[in-house]
């Protein structure tokens, strides 16, 4: 008897159990009232990072170690001939170039 | 995309928070949820809607804490049931049938009308147990795992729901 119950249950939901609910543009309502999932903790951690790094340059006069840097790299250019620091130059202004208009695009893209 | 586990996409939106990863997701598994809502509020698609929404909502808020024990379908399903269980403690059972609001999903309209009549005697327990294993085709442990009740509870929820049920049936020329 319990079994004949069981299977006069199944028979009813069984049309309701196949049942497929078709998306109707629910999912893109979803996507839509997704919030941002940057929490205001990634924030203030980002801008802690900042301000540190901002007094670290300051207190130990990090412009000064950049132009000695910047110095030390330049030194061997001096013995290469005109042509071959052209080619440098316009090497280093592409990279530069493809870099920046990548940026430009993925920004573009986010957007 | 179509080809990725659930765990890959899951893990796409928890690290890099992906949202095309969580739409996949959302398309995924989107009829299994409203289903579930469609039948605790007796076929109310409004607020079915609603329901299915907040779940996910609350699942991409909370990915992070999937640890992968159980299928992600059973992860959101739980979800699914904690927004129906605070909806009904925060509002009236919407127990008056007439109020219902019929969605064009496939299924005969009468078929539907007799289900969520029939479910209507349930209690709001026996029902989301009677619905998560005859429509949905979860076993005890699964309810268990979805509802956090233990599994002596799912089974009586389960054998008195059941009973009302067929008894209802009957009364209404279903099994001659």
């Amino acid at each position: 008897m319990e079994d004949n119950n069981d299977i006069l249950l199944q028979q009813f939901f069984a049309e309701a159990s196949r049942q497929e609910i078709a998306d109707d543009g629910f999912s893109r309502r979803v996507i839509n009232r997704l919030p941002s999932r940057v929490n205001w903790l990634v924030r203030l951690w980002t801008a802690f990072c900042v301000i540190v790094g901002v007094v670290l340059f300051v207190v130990f006069r990090g412009w000064e170690l950049v132009a000695e840097h910047v110095a030390t790299q330049l030194q061997p250019l001096e013995s290469m001939s005109p042509s071959t620091q052209v080619l440098l130059l316009a090497a280093t202004l592409f990279g530069l170039l493809f870099v920046l208009v990548g940026e430009v695009a993925e920004s573009v893209r986010c957007a | 995309m179509a080809i990725l586990s659930d765990i890959a996409l899951v893990a796409q939106v928890a690290v890099v928070g992906n949202k095309r990863a969580f739409d996949e997701l959302v398309r995924r598994y989107q009829s299994p949820i409203r289903r579930f809502f469609l039948n605790q509020t007796l076929g109310n698609s409004q607020l079915s809607d609603d329901l299915a929404q907040d779940t996910f909502i609350k699942a991409y808020v909370h990915i992070g804490k999937f640890r992968g024990l159980s299928s992600f379908q059973t992860w959101l399903m739980r979800i699914a049931y904690n927004v129906w269980y605070d909806y009904t403690r925060s509002h009236h059972e919407t127990g008056d049938i007439d109020n219902v609001q019929q969605q064009q999903t496939g299924v005969n309209p009468v078929v539907k009308m007799d289900m969520y009549a029939a479910l209507n005697i349930l209690k709001p327990e026996e029902r989301t147990c009677i619905t998560l294993q005859l429509v949905d085709g979860y076993d005890i442990h699964g309810i268990a795992q979805i509802t956090g009740m233990k599994e002596g509870t799912v089974k009586s929820h389960l054998s008195r729901g059941k009973e009302k049920m067929t008894e209802y049936l009957k009364k209404n020329g279903y099994g001659r």
